[in-house]
């Protein structure tokens, strides 16, 4: 990842379609991997989450003048919110498709979850979303590259113009502000 | 007296706590846990999130050759356990990309299952993390985290009897981690040693709650397949189990963990009960003598036979713990009346007496004694008798007349403490004739508590026959002594030179004392060494 996504961006608004492919091929492995931790269960099969996240990163390129609206910050952050739009669409679509449930077959577990839910549990996830909503949009940012996608220092630092250390720093402050909120809501 | 966390070591454990999470590198949680028990959960939130996306690309799958049988979408790899219900695997969760424990349960079962899934929903480090329940080729299982540790079963096996501060630890975990079964409606139902693991890395994880379910179903079903010996007497005698309960077996594991012992020898239920009610048991106290009373006292609570006698919640006990746990700051003395002397396990108090007959009228007879708490009644305590951290301590007063008694305390760091009259409580005047005890009547369970707070205690008793006012605008700044239950002890308290009074707020207390119908006693404690 040499060229940050700000310069892509400006390539494809230019018509350059060789950005549009870089661009591609550098958020879909995050997109991809973010979305299998966020998936309910049962749409959890590869092949239809691989599918939902090229669609959604597709139409997302394509729709570039809603990420201007939108206002600036970072692509990143923006595509991982259209994604959780569709997981939440997904999930109910699937609850409006319950209509019975066979007991033998059926896993008992929370179907509707997806492996982060399943492993932090609903509520301390439902109060980690409520607190980084809450935040400003470039603190948002920092925690989603760092914590969500697994981005390295560097990787954020090319997305956000800042030295790695200076990454580093950020992060772990907006990580204390994201703290103070949850342990607010919590009071 | 105490050492006050320091806001600087604070903010810098924060600021590594924030900083590891950031990095991905593990963090020191029991430092953090001490220090600011507080954020450590937040910190657990956003530990745990960064650790879930982190488990998608991490995981490594298992071999097909390794694998035994598939049980729904797991492969199962080892068994690890058997026991009552059934047996425990290992296996490999492909969706969670991690390895889970397997529960198999001996036979296909819809009961239970609606429980699981709400387990399932419970997340709290000391909880074990149920991930899903379900029914497979006729077998009801369910899969949770695998821990890899020992049981504190085989850990006092293995290395003996615990040390306060490990023990407190595990309580207060456990406490909390009740705290948040009990909120989501269930109980646990099998408190024991054997039912907690703690993880290479010091978590203590709250596993099996295979006896436990919806407390209102308890209410009615009356299910018992607990562990017997850490069954209350009402549970015995019929009870459903309950949140008191969960509180007793948690007590029983607390004095396991202390003395390696529980307190009734007997193992199955009737003669459980019989020992119970004869009241032939084990005293932690006798185990481990040089234990605080504070703790002691609230591990033996935790096991009264009367339900109402033990804390009101697992929120409450875990609070407790916590409060003992931490290292003793300012707050932490109003808890205890009296803050004695002391480091050290035999603690040696001298106590110098001395009387100062001012001028009172001829009419007026005073006399002051301090009591000792036993178990038989309340003990004088003689010139030369021994003290020890943890002795409860009465006043008691007589005056042939009304009197405005109190009775003040300073500490060594110059912290004073009104011990008398309490916030709530008996009140001045105080009347005449009959001999009172201090502080809260003949009566009262309370008592003065000898903590080791302070290298030198010194008390003020004055008795007067008219108000003070003066006194009272001096003593309007001190901090207020709370009334706080407690039990026992063991010192020494021995004749010594008359007393000077050396702290600063009792010396200027002193000064205002003009009257001349006022008679004041002066004690001072100090540990020997």
């Amino acid at each position: 990842m040499s060229v940050p996504t700000e310069q892509l961006l400006r390539r494809i608004r230019e018509g350059e379609s060789a950005a549009r492919q870089a661009l591609y091929e550098r958020c879909l492995p995050l997109l991809t991997r973010w979305a299998h931790g966020r998936m309910p269960a049962p749409a959890r099969d590869i092949a239809d989450t691989d599918d939902l996240v090229q669609v959604t990163l597709l139409r997302a390129l394509s729709h570039l003048e809603e990420f201007q609206a939108n206002g600036s910050g970072s692509f990143l952050a923006y595509l991982r919110q259209i994604l959780l739009n569709e997981v939440r669409a997904e999930l109910r679509r699937r609850q409006r498709g319950v209509t019975k449930v066979d007991i033998e077959t059926q896993v008992l577990a929370d179907d509707s979850s997806s492996v982060v839910e399943r492993l932090v549990g609903h509520e301390r996830l439902l109060a980690y979303e409520k607190a980084l909503a809450a935040l400003d949009r470039r603190d948002q940012e920092l925690i989603v590259m760092r914590l969500e996608f697994g981005m390295s220092y560097n990787e954020i630092g090319l997305e956000v113009d800042a030295e790695p250390n200076t990454v580093r720093m950020r992060v772990t402050r907006a990580l204390k502000v994201v703290a103070d909120r949850i342990a607010a809501h919590q009071e | 007296m105490s050492t006050v966390i320091d806001k600087q070591d604070r903010d810098r454990a924060l600021g590594d706590a924030f900083r590891a999470i950031a990095d991905g590198t593990p963090l020191d949680w029991r430092g953090l846990e001490t220090t600011d028990p507080g954020q450590a959960d937040v910190l657990h939130l956003l530990d745990d999130i960064a650790n879930a996306y982190r488990a998608n690309v991490d995981a490594p799958a298992p071999q097909n050759s390794d694998v035994l049988f598939r049980w729904g979408g797991l492969a199962v790899e080892q068994r690890l356990g058997e026991g009552s219900y059934g047996e425990v695997w290992r296996a490999y969760d492909p969706w969670l990309g991690r390895y889970v424990a397997l529960k198999l349960f001996r036979r296909a079962s819809s009961g239970g299952l609606d429980e699981a899934r709400r387990l399932a929903r419970l997340r709290h480090r000391s909880v074990l993390s149920v991930y899903g329940c379900g029914v497979h080729d006729g077998r009801t299982g369910l899969w949770s985290e695998l821990i890899e540790g020992r049981t504190l079963a085989d850990t006092v096996a293995a290395e003996g009897a615990f040390s306060r501060e490990e023990a407190l630890r595990v309580g207060r975990d456990l406490a909390q981690a009740l705290a948040v079964v009990h909120a989501a409606g269930l109980v646990h139902g099998d408190v024991k040693a054997e039912n907690v693991m703690r993880e290479s890395g010091g978590r203590i994880v709250l596993m099996d709650f295979g006896a436990g379910g919806d407390e209102r179903l308890f209410a009615s079903r009356r299910l018992i397949s607990a562990t017997p010996r850490y069954l209350p007497p009402e549970v015995l005698d019929g009870a459903p189990l309950g949140i008191a309960s969960d509180i007793y077996a948690l007590g029983m594991l607390l004095f396991f963990l202390l003395s390696g012992k529980l307190p009734y020898s007997a193992t199955d239920a009737a003669a459980l009960r019989e020992q119970q009610r004869a009241g032939d048991r084990l005293h932690l106290r006798d185990l481990r003598p040089e234990l605080d009373v504070a703790f002691c006292s609230a591990v033996e609570s935790c096991i009264a036979d009367d339900p109402r006698q033990r804390p009101p919640s697992a929120q409450a006990l875990g609070t407790q713990l916590s409060e003992l746990l931490a290292p003793p700051a300012q707050s932490s003395r109003r808890m205890s009346i009296v803050a004695l002397a002391a480091a050290g396990a035999a603690l040696v108090a001298v106590a110098a007496l001395a009387l100062w007959p001012r001028l009172a009228p001829p009419t007026w007879e005073n006399s002051v004694r301090f009591l000792r708490v036993e178990r038989a009644g309340d003990v004088e305590i003689a010139a030369n008798s021994t003290l020890r951290v943890g002795d409860r301590l009465r006043l008691s007063l007589r005056s042939s007349r009304d009197a405005w008694v109190y009775v003040l305390n300073e500490d060594a760091a110059g912290n004073a403490t009104v011990l008398f009259p309490l916030v709530n409580g008996m009140q001045n005047p105080l009347h005449g004739g009959a001999a009172l005890t201090l502080p809260g009547g003949a009566d009262s369970t309370l008592a003065w508590e000898v903590t080791a707070d302070s290298a030198r205690e010194e008390f003020v008793v004055i008795s007067s026959l008219a108000p003070l006012p003066a006194l009272d605008g001096e003593l309007a700044a001190w901090q207020r002594a709370h009334a706080a239950d407690a039990t026992r002890a063991v010192g020494a308290i021995v004749n010594a030179p008359a007393v000077q009074v050396r702290g600063e707020h009792l010396r200027r207390v002193l000064s205002v004392l003009d009257a001349d119908h006022v008679r004041v006693w002066k004690y001072t404690f100090v540990h020997a060494d």
